[in-house]
């Protein structure tokens, strides 16, 4: 089986190599759109099928896909493997938070601030984490987010390590508001479409292209003229403002941030998510934050245990499938 | 006569190992300049101080007249310099065409393009095909992972990619190393067509391309100038047959 597959494969890369590799990255992208078309019906089949409570399990699964998305960014297709990725999470969320406490609730000026001091936080600390490559750059990423966790905690005003309670959701104008379920749905799923939409564009544009060059041979991608630290800094601070965003939604979603939300756990969990969903894919990032809390859901009902058996089941995709589950989709691993 | 590439005094040491001693060369423009010398000699040591990615101890290398010595490799790659590894540095899990065309994009000076399609830009595709074929590759190499060319082929893409770059000045690392000797004399013909057209300094240990090839040769020894001459003036030096050419010459 396995072999005949590898001899179509390497007669129809004789023939038309283009359109075999561009064919992989398009079921990867129609997953992706599949995804997106269900989960816009799903408010209306939920509702007939009075399971209202698993649009709150799908809207969480796709606030993740959104923060993961941007994650997928560094480590999928740049090969920064960032261990504080959480940290933007919480610096959105906090956003909306301690604006809200301040009574300021337009969704505008939070967003704004969100997404600024997302990118801003990237910029610096980028400037310093991005001189470094592999274990180095994990280790700097990750001290910078617990250095942001802790001032979090030492913050009484802002509720300390006991978190903050939103009490008003963000509004945009008089029309929407974030606190209303169905509306918050939307608007995430918007955010979603758009994000991935952009990641598919990006890995095939000059930007992507270069990115995955210098993640394969750095020394090539400056003998050939181009200076791939600004690149990555480029990469990190959309993709930190990108999670800032996520935070942003996630804060009108639950009502309430902790500093726990920017904990090293959350960041390794949206490594999982990616990993479990395929590196570098466009559908990778939703399809592992779905299954990641369909599967929080599902095991945890059944068995206090539950990680145990998360955890062989990530042990099994990573060993069986290492394009993830986007990678079997297409049918082999997806290339990036 | 201008310069293309002057070197002035270069000193490298590692430790107490003196890589490049007080080493000054007059490459001008359009030369095919060899560089030959024992295994040690610190021939790469040199290209890579040349390149950028190594800074000399001490000293100075000009491109064009300009002091390029504290210029890191993209700087130097944007005035013209290319160069090829003796490893071969290419990006395995891309294409031959990907590789190529990351080439041309810098040559458009930057890659914050974040909308475009690479994939879907035939004039690009068609510059690649062409960059390719010129450095004697199959145009149906160019959709090939570059893990799965051969080594000779690999060799002519690093020389493809130098090429695409259309550099003033091209630094190349032991471009025969590990070919046959069919492909070598293939090679050989494209390093001559590109003669006088380009500023080469080429670091090689096949004896029968530099003096082929080569209109001067230097010769290193434990990173020194030992000799500096004319294929015809290299081949009776006592000097160097002693040194390092034996029964070879």
């Amino acid at each position: 089986m396995t072999d005949n597959n590898a001899i179509v494969a390497t007669s129809a890369e004789r023939s038309e190599p283009v359109h075999d590799a561009v064919r992989g990255h398009d079921r990867d992208f129609l997953a992706a759109l599949l995804i997106l078309f269900l989960l816009a019906l799903a408010p209306f089949i939920l509702n007939l099928a009075g399971q209202d409570f698993w649009l709150d399990v799908l809207l969480r699964a796709m606030i993740l896909g959104i923060a993961a998305a941007s994650l997928n960014l560094l480590i999928g297709l740049s090969g920064l493997v960032s261990l504080g990725h959480a940290v933007f999470l919480g610096i959105g969320a906090y956003s909306v938070g301690i604006l809200a406490d301040m009574d300021i609730t337009n969704g505008a000026i939070q967003l704004a601030v969100a997404v600024t001091l997302s990118g801003l936080y990237a910029f610096v600390t980028g400037l310093i984490a991005l001189r470094t490559r592999g274990v180095h750059f994990i280790m700097i990423t990750l001290a910078f987010a617990q250095i942001i966790y802790f001032i979090m905690v030492g913050l009484r005003q802002f509720g300390g390590d006991d978190g903050l309670t939103i009490n008003f959701t963000s509004t945009f104008g008089d029309r929407i508001d974030l606190g209303q379920k169905p509306v918050l749905y939307y608007v995430v799923l918007g955010v979603l479409a758009l994000v991935l939409l952009s990641f598919s564009r990006i890995i095939k544009s000059d930007f992507g292209l270069l990115l995955k060059a210098a993640k394969g041979s750095e020394r090539r991608v400056m003998a050939i003229g181009f200076d791939p630290f600004r690149y990555r800094l480029a990469a990190y601070v959309a993709a930190g403002a990108v999670c800032g965003l996520a935070g942003f939604l996630d804060a009108n979603f639950t009502s309430f941030v902790t500093p726990e939300s920017m904990s090293w756990t959350n960041s390794a969990e949206l490594i999982f998510i990616i990993i479990v969903g395929g590196l570098g894919t466009v559908s990778g990032p939703i399809l592992g934050a779905l299954i990641f809390l369909l599967l929080e859901e599902f095991l945890g009902g059944l068995t206090t245990y539950w990680h145990f058996w998360f955890g062989l089941f990530l042990i099994a995709v990573v060993v069986l499938a290492k394009g993830g589950l986007a990678g079997l989709l297409n049918g082999r691993g997806a290339r990036t | 006569m201008s310069l293309a590439l002057e070197i002035r005094n270069l000193q490298k040491h590692f430790g107490g190992l003196h890589a490049t001693r007080n080493l000054s060369m007059e490459i001008p423009r359009g030369e095919l300049h060899a560089i030959i010398g024992p295994n040690g000699a610190g021939k790469t040591t040199l290209l890579t101080q040349l390149s950028g990615e190594l800074r000399p101890s001490s000293g100075s290398v000009f491109v064009n007249g300009r002091d390029v010595t504290k210029a890191p490799p993209h700087k130097r790659a944007a005035l013209g310099v290319a160069r090829s590894f003796q490893i071969t540095t290419l990006v395995k899990d891309m294409t031959v065409g990907e590789n190529v065309i990351l080439a041309l994009i810098a040559n458009s000076g930057h890659a914050y393009r974040f909308w475009n399609r690479y994939d879907r830009n035939a004039g690009l595709w068609r510059a690649a095909s062409e960059a390719i074929t010129r450095a004697g590759m199959a145009p149906n190499l160019l959709h090939r992972r570059v893990a799965d060319l051969s080594h000779g082929e690999q060799r002519l893409l690093e020389l493809a990619i130098a090429l695409a770059r259309d550099p003033a000045i091209l630094l190349l690392d032991e471009p025969m190393a590990g070919l046959g000797s069919e492909e070598s004399r293939a090679m050989t013909r494209l390093l001559g067509s590109l003669r006088g057209r380009r500023t080469i300094l080429l670091v090689e240990h096949d004896m029968e391309a530099v003096f082929e090839l080569a209109d001067r040769i230097t010769v290193l020894v434990r990173g020194e100038v030992v000799a500096v001459g004319t294929p015809g003036e290299i081949r009776r030096n006592e000097e160097v047959r002693e040194a390092y050419l034996g029964e070879e010459a």
